[in-house]
């Protein structure tokens, strides 16, 4: 399965278009058929899974990092909800984007940096594609979906991009998700029987006039055009490949079992209570439709940038507390802002336990999954790129060592999304544009 | 008078801007009042509102039943079995099947001649179940016959004694019909709660020279041409605006006095249309008006008088078997406690009392109301009118 | 090139796979220099209003929307700039489905398919043909080349053969189309200008797609196409005999109301809710009616009654439904008592209205879901109405100089707002959005009026751009007397109307002559329009880098081959 063979002219055409300098020829890392995992039916293992969780405005400098480097034997308070699962874990406490001198647009710069490894100046537009959507192209050509994006507050945003700014927009109803993976499309992996439906063929004869008509327009676009008549087309192959995976007996999982559809879903709005109620639908759901194969990257947003999250009865929003809110100072934090940040770190700790308990044989989901938990400030209440949070979860089949906490004293946040890419086996030995470029991956965590 | 008349430009006719009553902001008058009494007084000042709840005043307390709560259902369901002559497994396996064939047990459970018969339209047709009934000192309401007697209470609002509220008394032991205010119990929340879409809203008004001073006042409460529109919680929006249906069988006008921001009104008959999913119509006599005119805007009170308890129970028998098999209330019991309860209006010949005492919580949140030509014309209190 | 351009020739060719007919023979004289200059994606509006323009009314949509993307203050620009995600084409393809089986089933196919097939379990070219070719030419906004056509008929033919029902064939190949680049992106085609080589300009079809979604927010209409087919649109007499059709049209209210409802941002709308403990009032149908209050209003004064733009920020009237009565506290009835019915409301002088500024489709959208904003309402009232950009701010903010919301001396949000205007660091640029937002104090987060804010009353005077004002109403009036606000539109509505930024070039030309056209119409929006729509800029194109001629394959298509 070498990747290397499968990078065809556009893909490294997309990489010099972006901007960004991507290397090629890597020798691939290998230890994918170490055998360690559960394996399928006919002796392969299950494959691994990408998943990103984000959420907006960053933790409490000094009350989240752990106290120890090295190994992972101590937490911050406002990590604490993940104890029972810090042998699964790896923080990573003191990377930052380094401006250098460029203004940063608040929750806006660390984003776009910490996803697609450029600090873009004010105003500019930038054009990168973002580490899951890398991951997803390399991992994910192969399956239902290429990737399911969801968020938890209502808004339709995600941090997943594609090359030229195009945004995989969120799904904000976990009802919505579910008929859109478990729905009349669905082909259960575990069914006795199986038959292929002529109107599928009679699609993918359609799908095929449209591409066609595209090969007339592909002569004579500028670049930037060509750029989304390419995205086009990748999407509409992605719709290709649905189709083709409907006319084919899918490999049985074990571990697949097709979910009831989810009850006590609220109206998506970015008040608490709905975004944890949601929050749980939509990872049940994403555990469910990652069993059963639909897909292997997942990109869960929690909240924006700017987090809108509320608490009702109160006027103002969680970003509006981050700026407001005086230290209070017996505390030594601002008690709103901490506030909300418990139920962010509640959220993840749902998270991590509903992959973790989703048993896999003798094994979890989580143990073939590698969740990259980030953030897009230090401390929100000045903007800070400096110390922000980022966490890996899950060991990616064998792939990930798990329990460390890397600590640095500034160094660039993109190592951080080069390391994970590496461990996605992705072909990369360098990420990240001008002063975020880098090499170093942090392989204190690769195995 | 300029802005003003561009303001009632809704209102077609011209004799009816001098009845266009708007509410003023407490926090700021912008808009200019326009006044009109009833009566031909000169400048009249006035708050319009729009019911938001109308049940039976509770005053639940801790040992306001000292023989107990009325039965739950399964208890009841028991005790209908043990006198319908079951053996004691078989009411266990009933019990253990509820619902079961509990409606139909219950629904026909009444003998006549030996023949079963509906106790709801017979309720004398079961025995008198004897249901336990409020003993409390406690409770809203008016003294209505002048009279302190050992079975008044005490109003918990004015402080007023001699008060007469015997509905309450007949009522209060039932779970589903006791709270604290400013809750609400149960199942009248549900019985005002499912018409509210449908049943043309409730509307109250209060008019003087300066409700913002102590002084006379007149009280009018309306029926409106549609229902109430509700936000997401249920409650209806405030700052709506509502036309009166001048229909004759819902419409009130009364006199009182404001002091200290309470209003109290003179005696009255007060008849209102209802829903049958709640109370199909009211007709209260000797009825009073305490009404508390909130600083933000609400209204809260009481209105106390007597009912005829025939009136009363036949709304609960309409509900029949749900009112028993899922809300525990023992219909045929609450026949036998309001005719035994009853304290006014005797039968000529039989000596019974026909009307029994009541007090209802009242609460209001602001609203426009717009009087139509109707209304406006006949300008004449109902009570002098027939029905 | 060449060698390429051989290859996609051969490609198209083998891909028509019809058996022979009049693919060679049709071959029109290629027009040298062509070029596709821009793909726009057609907004989820624009999607729904040509669905039922082509294929009535009745027909249901069903499906969700990638969310349109706004770019330079509008979503028409964004639209240059998006293409179609993986998620976004499926959603495409379900919605395609579902639409054309829709068309083509018991209930339309009587109105919707111009023949009638000789069996119903069989192919029929000649027929599909005839649905397709004009079904297509609605959708592609021109004429189906041979080729193109004889690859739909092929598919509906295969479909039709393989599942024995010819509708089914008609379904799909009409699926196809409603998910192909041609139907979803509006495709600017354009070739030399004639009078000046350092242009270009658009072609006889993408004209009058420019013209019919700015002035109908659809794609043309059948008259249109015909014009453009004719040639008639390459001559001024030509073009202005279309452009007041569509002018006098009812259709141009929905043009208008399209382009404000972009330029106003009222797709925030979406996301937007109000705490509801604290704002119960505030629910969906309340934003839907905001919307709809601004949008009458701006309908009624430009269109209904002719007037100047410019009275958008003074007028006082509007139009309400009972549930905006609730929010404004104003009393209101409708006729019948209809609590969805909409009346003409004239505010008094009183209630302090200053035209849309004040209505709550802009106080309401520019505020927290807890408590208003001055700071957003400011930078709002700039950057939509004014054009204004106001900076960001700057990355290393000291936010501890603004910390003292709970302090009980500050009661108003001018109190609470001091720092911003006494740091110097701040007092920059909140400057420029500060005074103009607390101007409009008196409306809360819903848009109700209040005099005081947690009992003191609220102080609504203040400046802009060095013009004194006392309230809200004395704001609409500098705002209207402000030679920005013309200037905003016109550099709008021409921004929306090419879907992209104007150049410098174009700015210069924007500023002579259509902002004195608009000025000398009385700020009227039909004089705008059709003086942008009748000018030979709006269709003139800078030259972009491209890498290839068009082929002569596509060609035909373009330049106006036979019906």
């Amino acid at each position: 399965m070498n990747v290397a063979a499968q990078l065809g002219r556009r893909r490294v055409l997309r990489g010099m278009l972006g901007g960004a300098a991507v290397t090629v020829g890597l020798p691939f890392l290998d230890c994918f058929l170490d055998g360690s995992g559960t394996a399928r039916a006919d002796g392969a293992p299950l494959p691994t899974i990408f998943a990103t969780w984000f959420f907006g405005c960053g933790l409490n400098p000094g009350r989240w990092e752990p106290k120890t480097a090295g190994k992972l034997v101590d937490l911050g308070p406002e990590l604490e909800p993940i104890r029972p699962y810090m042998s699964k874990v790896n923080v990573f406490s003191g990377f930052k984007v380094p401006l250098d001198g460029k203004p940063a647009q608040p929750h806006i710069t660390g984003r776009i940096a910490v996803q697609t490894g450029i600090v873009a100046a004010a105003g500019q537009k930038t054009a990168l594609p973002s580490v899951d959507t890398i991951i997803a192209d390399s991992i994910g050509t192969k399956t239902r979906f290429r990737s399911l994006e969801v968020s938890c507050i209502g808004s339709r945003l995600s941090e997943s991009v594609r090359v030229g700014n195009i945004m995989n927009p969120s799904e904000i109803s976990p009802a919505a998700l579910y008929t859109r993976i478990f729905g009349a499309d669905f082909r259960d992996p575990n069914a006795a029987e199986f038959t292929p439906d002529p109107r599928v063929m009679a699609r993918q004869s359609v799908l095929s006039g449209v591409k066609d008509q595209l090969a007339d327009l592909q002569g004579m676009i500028g670049a930037a055009d060509k750029v989304r008549l390419d995205e086009y087309l990748t999407s509409l192959r992605q719709l290709e490949q649905q189709l083709d995976l409907e006319l084919q007996k899918p490999e049985p999982l074990k571990a697949c079992s097709v979910p009831q559809k989810p009850a006590g879903e609220l109206p998506p709005n970015a008040e608490v209570t709905t975004m944890q109620t949601n929050h749980k639908l939509f990872v049940q759901l994403i555990a469910s439709a990652l069993a059963c194969g639909q897909t292997r990257v997942a990109n869960i947003a929690l909240t924006e940038g700017l987090s809108t999250l509320r608490r009702s009865g109160n006027a103002v929003i969680h970003h509006t507390h981050t700026h407001e809110e005086p230290v209070d100072p017996k505390l030594g934090y601002q008690p709103n802002v901490t506030w909300f940040i418990g139920t962010i770190m509640g959220a993840m700790a749902d998270m991590i336990a509903t992959f973790d308990g989703f048993r896999e044989g003798d094994r979890t989901l989580l143990d073939r999954m590698l969740v990259w938990v980030t953030s897009e400030t230090g401390y929100a209440k000045v903007h800070s790129t400096d110390n922000i949070p980022t966490l890996t979860i899950g060991g990616a089949n064998g792939r990930v060592k798990t329990g460390h906490h890397i600590q640095t004293a500034g160094d660039p946040i993109t190592r951080v999304g080069l390391t994970v890419q590496q461990a996605m086996g992705v072909p990369v030995n360098s990420w990240g544009s001008d002063n975020l470029a880098t090499s170093r991956t942090v392989t204190e965590i690769l195995a | 008078m300029g802005n003003t008349s561009k303001l009632v430009r809704l209102i077609t006719n011209i004799d009816l801007r001098r009845r266009l009553l708007l509410r003023s902001c407490l926090s700021g008058a912008v808009f200019v009042s326009l006044f009109s009494a009833p009566f031909g007084h000169a400048a009249a000042d006035t708050r319009s509102y729009v019911f938001s709840w109308f049940y039976m005043a509770t005053y639940s307390q801790d040992g306001d039943c000292p023989d107990g709560l009325n039965d739950s259902i399964e208890q009841h369901f028991r005790k209908v079995l043990a006198q319908l002559g079951k053996s004691q497994p078989e009411i266990e396996a009933l019990v253990k099947a509820i619902p079961g064939s509990m409606y139909v047990t219950l629904g026909d459970r009444g003998r006549i001649d030996g023949k079963p018969v509906s106790p709801y339209l017979y309720p004398t047709s079961v025995p008198d179940p004897q249901i336990k009934t409020l003993k409390g000192k406690v409770g809203y309401g008016f003294d209505l016959d002048g009279k302190d007697g050992p079975d008044d209470f005490v109003d918990p609002d004015s402080g007023a004694h001699g008060v007469d509220n015997q509905l309450y008394r007949v009522m209060g032991c039932f779970v589903p019909q006791r709270a604290f205010p400013p809750d609400r119990p149960g199942y009248p929340t549900a019985a005002w709660d499912m018409p509210r879409d449908a049943m043309p809203a409730w509307l109250l008004e209060v008019t003087g020279d300066d409700l913002s001073k102590d002084g006379d006042v007149t009280v009018g409460i309306y029926q409106a041409t549609a229902p109430v529109m509700r936000s997401t919680d249920g409650a209806p929006i405030p700052d709506t605006t509502f036309r009166v249906s001048g229909d004759r069988r819902s419409y009130n006008v009364v006199h009182g006095q404001l002091r200290n921001g309470v209003v109290t009104t003179e005696k009255f008959t007060f008849n209102m249309l209802g829903d049958v999913f709640y109370e199909p119509e009211f007709h209260i006599t000797d009825a009073r008006v305490r009404l508390a005119l909130k600083p933000d805007g609400t209204a809260r009170g009481i209105l106390g008088g007597y009912e005829d308890w025939r009136r009363i129970y036949s709304s609960y028998a309409s509900g029949g078997v749900f009112n028993e098999a899922v809300v525990s209330l023992d219909v045929p019991g609450i026949y036998y406690a309001l005719k035994r309860m009853a304290d006014a209006y005797p039968d000529s010949k039989t000596g019974e009392n026909a009307a029994i005492s009541a007090a209802y919580t009242i609460e209001a949140v602001p609203a426009f109301i717009v009087h139509d030509e109707k209304t406006a014309a006949a300008g004449v209190p109902t009570q002098n009118l027939p029905r | 090139m060449a060698k390429k351009f051989g290859i996609v020739l051969a490609f198209a060719l083998t891909a028509a796979g019809v058996a022979g007919s009049a693919l060679a023979s049709t071959d029109v004289p290629s027009v040298p220099g062509a070029r596709l200059v821009g793909m726009r994606r057609i907004t989820q509006d624009q999607y729904r209003q040509i669905i039922a323009d082509v294929f009535g009314k009745t027909i249901k949509l069903g499906g969700r929307f990638e969310p349109d993307q706004r770019d330079a203050g509008l979503l028409a620009v964004g639209a240059s700039q998006v293409s179609v995600t993986a998620s976004g084409f499926e959603q495409y393809d379900d919605m395609a489905r579902a639409i054309a089986a829709q068309v083509v089933d018991e209930q339309h196919r009587s109105v919707t398919v111009p023949c009638i097939p000789r069996s119903v379990q069989a192919t029929d070219d000649a027929c599909a043909g005839k649905f397709l070719g004009s079904v297509g030419r609605m959708l592609y906004r021109r004429p189906l080349s041979q080729r193109e056509l004889a690859a739909e008929v092929k598919i509906a033919s295969d479909v039709a053969d393989r599942l024995h029902d010819f509708y089914a064939g008609l379904s799909m190949a009409l699926t196809g189309m409603l998910e192909s680049a041609q139907f979803l992106f509006r495709q600017e085609v354009a070739t030399a200008d004639a009078g000046d080589p350092s242009h270009l300009a658009l072609d006889s079809y993408s004209k009058a797609t420019r013209l019919s979604f700015l002035l109908w927010n659809s794609g043309p209409d059948p008259l249109l196409l015909d014009a453009a087919e004719h040639g008639e649109l390459d001559t001024t007499a030509g073009l202005s005999k279309q452009v007041d059709r569509m002018l006098a049209s009812p259709r141009l209210v929905s043009g208008v109301r399209a382009f404000f409802a972009d330029m106003l941002g009222f797709t925030a709308f979406e996301g937007l809710a109000k705490d509801p403990v604290l704002y119960p009032k505030f629910s969906a149908r309340v934003a839907a009616d905001a919307q709809e209050q601004t949008l009458r209003t701006i309908v009624d004064l430009l269109l209904r009654q002719n007037g100047d733009y410019r009275d958008l920020f003074t007028t006082q009237t509007t139009f309400l439904t009972p549930l905006l009565g609730a929010i404004y506290k104003i009393p209101l009835t409708t006729p019948d008592d209809l609590p969805d019915g909409w009346v003409r409301y004239e505010f008094p002088q009183a209630a302090g209205q200053a035209g849309i500024i004040t209505q709550a489709s802009f106080v309401a959208l520019h505020s927290q879901p807890g408590r208003s904003s001055p700071t957003v309402r400011g930078k709002a009232l700039r950057e939509v109405l004014l054009c204004q950009k106001v900076p960001d701010p700057p990355g290393n903010v000291n936010f501890a100089l603004v910390q003292d919301t709970s302090n009980p001396a500050f009661k108003t949000a001018r109190q609470r707002l001091t720092a911003h205007r006494s740091e110097a660091t701040c007092a920059g640029c909140h400057k420029i959005m500060d005074p103009i937002g607390l101007a409009l104090e008196n409306f809360d987060t819903t848009g109700a009026f209040r005099s005081l804010e947690n009992g003191m009353p609220i102080d609504v005077s203040g400046e802009i751009d060095g013009l004194k004002f006392a309230n809200a109403q004395e704001l609409g009036k500098a705002i209207r007397d402000n030679p920005a606000a013309t200037a905003c539109i016109v550099n709008r509505m021409y921004s929306y109307g090419i879907g992209r930024s104007a150049t410098k070039e174009e700015s210069s030309w924007i500023h002579t002559n259509l902002s004195k056209d608009f000025a000398s119409g009385g700020y009227g929006i039909k004089v705008l329009l059709r003086a942008m729509a009748t000018s030979d800029q709006f269709y003139r194109v800078t030259k972009p880098e491209i890498r290839a001629e068009i082929p002569t394959s596509l060609r035909v298509a373009f330049e106006g081959e036979h019906k």
